[in-house]
């Protein structure tokens, strides 16, 4: 019997140092990736947007690491360049979502009765819809390109940030130091801002990374469809769509920039995944 | 009918109600009163009501809960004290201290931060003079190390610590009356006398009124001027703590104190039925 604990901690101890490397992995992703649409322009080999069409279509080698596009533009440096685009929108989308829904959440939560009432059934009443078909029909309405997608992503976001939110302000509102900071005597909205939401936010903090991800995934696909990011700006979405007539003969237009998309995504997830498990302790 | 000068906070009538069709009466028409400098004790099982009557007083019962009946404070005791008053009175006319400091400490601040958010708001106070005065503080409540204390979170302290911290926000604003809610339950014996010693000595110096609320007759015996006993909901006796225990009136009080381990059964050494 007594072998068993030790041998458990040892397990224990093997799975976090395990978990804390993916970690690792994941900022080491992010990191590489926000250097990239930092430093872009002195990174990038070629004019992501100058067109050689001697050079069209010519497969990775030396002088393209990636190849070049149907224009003869070079792909890798189209890649970077894109990431200068989807990273700061996917980073604004997910920061509007955040602000909107975390007001709504603390509202709601803070207040209850009628206005959290009224908050929750509307959210309900969005989530109801097919969100790309939401997404869709706001951006054919407000007319492609990247501030209709930021209303959209505003008007859609919020929920799952005020849901969160809210639930995480019902649970600290009953905690007994809530109610000490109140029998202090100070204001409700201080109550809120300084006691509160710091011991309410954690699960938020946690879910934005994640969400940054999935905004920039969002804004590909609909840069994809067209309604997005329109050409000639280098965009993954849109690379992928301008590659795929080639998929056959020429699979690195598609291949690359749905790599990067891939790739930062998994950094992003494992990024959240390990701010979840440590947030939650 | 007005509060006799001698007394700090009366409850005249108070019924706190779970809303139903019939409400629930989880504190029944309870009246009465908390002496000037004196500590009521409030005792009974779990479940009688004695929390949420203390909570009362201050309008902090939980939603959907609501309270009935008035209390009277002694400065205007003619004036019925609304909920708006019970909330002024927080703070500054009386304090309170929780069951579990650990859960009554906010966890993501330090003590310092905690301690001083009253004085800069209540009485605008600033940089070295707001340090001096929360060190000070922690000092009246006997902590040894007051700097580095004041520097810690709440989850590095130990419960007796935690306590006293807790007593030291409470007092921050010189309240006149302190409402205790079991604060010795969550900590070890040893730790528990030091605590009572120390409210003890707080009540001397400062002229403060407590109510002590316990379930425990052997630690309310040992710091309660006058106990009341509280049984579903309902008070049913209020007698100076001596008297108390040596000539319990009510069927039930009788029961708590033969629940006291190592007392000899008083049943059947006749109060006359």
């Amino acid at each position: 019997m007594s072998a068993a604990p030790s041998t458990i901690a040892i397990a224990t101890a093997r799975r976090q140092r395990a978990r804390a490397r993916i970690s690792w992995i994941g900022i080491g992703i992010v990191v590489v990736f926000a250097l990239l649409a930092v430093l872009g322009p002195m990174l990038t080999p070629y004019d992501p947007l100058a067109q050689t069409l001697l050079d069209r279509l010519q497969p990775p080698s030396a002088a393209h690491l990636l190849g070049t596009d149907a224009l003869g533009r070079d792909v890798l440096s189209r890649v970077i360049a894109a990431g200068r685009v989807d990273l700061p929108l996917g980073l604004a989308a997910a920061m509007i979502s955040a602000t909107v829904g975390s007001i709504l959440g603390s509202v709601g939560g803070f207040i209850g009765r009628w206005v959290d009432t009224l908050l929750m059934r509307l959210g309900d009443l969005v989530m109801a819809f097919p969100t790309y078909v939401l997404v869709i029909a706001l951006v054919t309405v407000m007319g492609a390109g990247i501030p209709a997608i930021l209303v959209s992503f505003a008007l859609l976001g919020w929920i799952p940030y005020a849901r969160l939110l809210r639930a995480e302000i019902r649970r600290v509102t009953h905690e007994e130091y809530i109610a000490a900071a109140r029998l202090s005597g100070i204001s409700e909205l201080r109550v809120l801002l300084q006691h509160v939401l710091p011991n309410a936010v954690r699960p938020s903090i946690a879910y934005f990374v994640l969400d940054i991800m999935m905004a920039i995934l969002t804004l590909a696909s609909l840069s994809y469809l067209g309604l997005g990011v329109q050409p000639p700006t280098p965009e993954w979405g849109t690379m992928v769509a301008e590659g795929q007539p080639y998929l056959q003969t020429n699979w690195w237009l598609t291949a690359a920039p749905g790599g990067a998309i891939a790739v930062l995504g998994l950094g992003f997830l494992l990024l959240g995944e390990s701010l979840e498990t440590r947030l939650r302790g | 009918m007005t509060g006799a000068p001698h007394e700090l906070l009366r409850a005249e009538g108070v019924s706190v109600l779970l809303p139903g069709a019939p409400p629930d009466r989880l504190v029944d028409d309870v009246d009465v009163a908390v002496h000037q400098g004196e500590c009521l004790g409030l005792v009974g099982e779990s479940g009688s009501g004695k929390s949420l009557l203390l909570r009362s007083a201050l309008d902090l019962v939980p939603p959907p809960l609501c309270t009935q009946g008035r209390y009277l404070w002694r400065p205007s005791p003619d004036v019925e004290a609304t909920p708006l008053d019970r909330r002024r009175a927080r703070g500054h006319d009386i304090g309170m201290i929780f069951q579990e400091p650990m859960r009554a400490l906010n966890p993501s601040r330090r003590i310092v931060w905690t301690l001083s958010e009253p004085l800069r708001q209540h009485l605008g106070l600033r940089g070295a003079e707001l340090r001096d005065r929360v060190l000070t503080m922690l000092e009246d409540v006997g902590i040894p190390d007051p700097i580095r204390i004041s520097r810690s979170y709440p989850h590095e302290l130990s419960g007796g610590l935690q306590q006293r911290v807790m007593i030291a926000a409470a007092l921050s604003t010189g309240p006149r009356l302190l409402l205790c809610d079991e604060p010795t339950t969550a900590l070890d014996v040893t730790t528990q006398a030091t605590i009572l010693e120390l409210l003890r000595s707080l009540q001397a110096t400062r002229g403060l009124s407590l109510v002590f609320v316990s379930h425990d007759l052997a630690v309310i015996s040992e710091i309660a001027d006058r106990v009341a006993v509280m049984s579903a909901g309902r008070l049913v006796e209020v007698a100076p703590t001596r008297a108390l225990i040596e000539d319990p009136r009510h069927e039930y009080t009788r029961m708590l104190l033969d629940a006291i381990p190592g007392r000899r059964r008083r049943g059947a050494t006749g109060v006359p039925t």
